[in-house]
């Protein structure tokens, strides 16, 4: 999954924050709680309120991601 | 018949004053004019030079020259009109042109973009706040 989530970020930078936890760090251990962590790779698209707005577990298409990040850019 | 003629040197004088008088005279009547004035030196052109050429009324050309010998500027030229016909720009066309350079540049503010991972790297985790105001994607991931 890193590849293509590096890639888009590359291309979505200036719009999306990226950010990337690591499951093995006790201090990601809060976030895991709150975003209902269930395995890896997990990736959740949330607003600017914290709000989650799409949620993607398992290998996804890179495709699949540029449909969700245009639809709430387009909000 | 041999005649002796003796000179005094009160003869002499009037003589070499003439003389320096005449080289002196001889002197400014070979200096040029002014420099500050040009001299006007309009050339015709043969009509049968090439049949490929303008009509001979047309082609008359009118060169100042100065003192020097040196082709002088017309002082109807303005200077804003930059290209020589001697193929060569204008002093001014030379330098750079300062213009809006739009595309290419970053606005204000705006990060350039981080340059591509091929390796997973994670957020230091006192970094993140979830609810930032602007979009974020999280991503949990694993190094093993």
């Amino acid at each position: 999954m890193a590849p293509i989530v590096h890639g888009l970020e590359t291309e979505y930078y200036h719009r999306i924050n990226f950010v990337y936890l690591d499951i093995d760090d006790p201090a990601n251990e809060t976030f895991k709680d709150i975003l209902d962590f269930r395995y890896q790779p997990q990736l959740i698209l949330l607003d600017g309120n914290g709000q989650i707005l799409y949620q993607w577990i398992g290998p996804i298409p890179r495709e699949e991601f540029v449909v969700a990040f245009e639809d709430v850019l387009a909000r | 018949m041999r005649k002796n003629v003796k000179c005094s040197s009160s003869q002499m004088i009037p003589g070499i004053c003439f003389a320096g008088l005449l080289i002196l005279t001889a002197c400014s009547n070979s200096a040029a004019p002014e420099p500050t004035q040009p001299v006007e030196v309009q050339e015709t052109q043969p009509q049968e030079e090439s049949p490929t050429q303008a009509p001979a009324d047309t082609a008359t050309t009118t060169a100042i020259v100065t003192e020097q010998g040196y082709p002088a500027p017309a002082p109807d030229q303005g200077s804003d009109e930059a290209t020589p016909e001697g193929g060569y720009p204008a002093p001014e066309d030379q330098l750079p042109t300062l213009g809006n350079q739009t595309g290419g540049y970053p606005s204000p503010g705006e990060a350039y973009p981080p340059p591509v991972k091929t390796e997973l790297q994670a957020t230091n985790p006192s970094t993140v706040n979830l609810a930032s105001g602007e979009l974020q994607l999280v991503e949990f991931f694993a190094f093993w």
